[in-house]
């Protein structure tokens, strides 16, 4: 990952990546507008929202959705997406998470058409996950297996840094969630960025 | 395969179905359980016991107003 640039020039940084990971620019203006909004949402109401737009065009693709609890349900939207279009999907995590496993799965059970996902988290972090261009996409299996086996071996060094005293629980979750996708999404043929 | 998982964790099978219905499952327990990290550190347990006690605090005062009230009503 670059070197974090300046705040001023973070938007334009994060446009740039979701462009590498499939989106026109005017598709990732439109995505960027869209998380924006969701976020403010989110800080207003402390719950989760989720939007779609055409990765081409930009253009919002069906309603913003709202999270039941935690659980954004977002089939009926996905199976009513004509193919042959691509679409990005964006949504917000309260909480500043990176991806949850079924994130990843929803992404690569529905790709292509689902060409890219987006998180923002309520600090205003955002995480990037698509499909590598050149590469077949996973089996959801392995993508489960690689998760959880990984997220499992960081284990003990995020409990050790919490006993020291370095990280709180909730910020030994957020940092671990980021470095299991950093470390398994390659070898996935997965592209992932945090921003 | 049959997959276990921790308490509120989600199966493979579980997190297929959900990944195929489209449905994005943030539920923090079933992706990051906080059992990962351990029992509570010192630092986790001493701020519980402060939580707890601002609580009985705030609840005793809130008797005593109750009660103040109630005589001053009679």
């Amino acid at each position: 990952m670059p070197d974090a640039p300046r705040a001023r020039d973070r938007r334009a940084w994060l446009l740039g990546v979701l462009v590498a990971h499939g989106l026109a620019p005017v598709g990732a203006q439109a995505l960027w507008r869209m998380g924006v909004a969701l976020r403010a949402r989110t800080l207003q109401t402390k719950r989760e929202y989720g939007a779609f737009v055409d990765a081409e065009t930009g253009a919002p693709f069906g309603d913003v959705l709202s999270a039941d609890g935690d659980e954004l349900e977002a089939g009926p939207l996905l199976r009513a997406m004509p193919p042959g279009r691509r679409y990005a999907a964006v949504h917000t995590h309260p909480e500043g998470f990176s991806f949850s496993a079924t994130d990843a799965l929803v992404l690569v059970a529905h790709a292509p058409t689902l060409r890219t996902v987006a998180a923002v988290g309520g600090h205003g972090v955002w995480y990037v996950l698509s499909l590598a261009l050149d590469r077949e996409p996973p089996a959801l299996e392995d993508v489960f297996a690689a998760f959880r086996q990984e997220r499992d071996a960081l284990a003990p060094a995020y409990q050790r840094l919490m006993e020291e005293g370095a990280l709180t629980r909730r910020a030994a979750q957020r940092e671990h969630s980021h470095t299991v996708w950093e470390r398994i999404a390659p070898a996935l043929g997965l592209r992932y960025d945090r921003v | 395969m049959a997959t276990t998982a921790r308490r509120g964790e989600l199966t493979l099978e579980e997190a297929l179905a959900k990944a195929r219905a489209g449905i994005f499952d943030d539920r923090l327990d079933a992706f990051m359980p906080p059992e990962l990290y351990g029992p509570p550190t010192a630092a986790e347990q001493a701020a519980t016991a402060r939580r707890r006690a601002r609580r009985r605090a705030a609840a005793a005062r809130a008797r005593q107003t109750d009660g103040r009230a109630k005589s001053a009503s009679v």
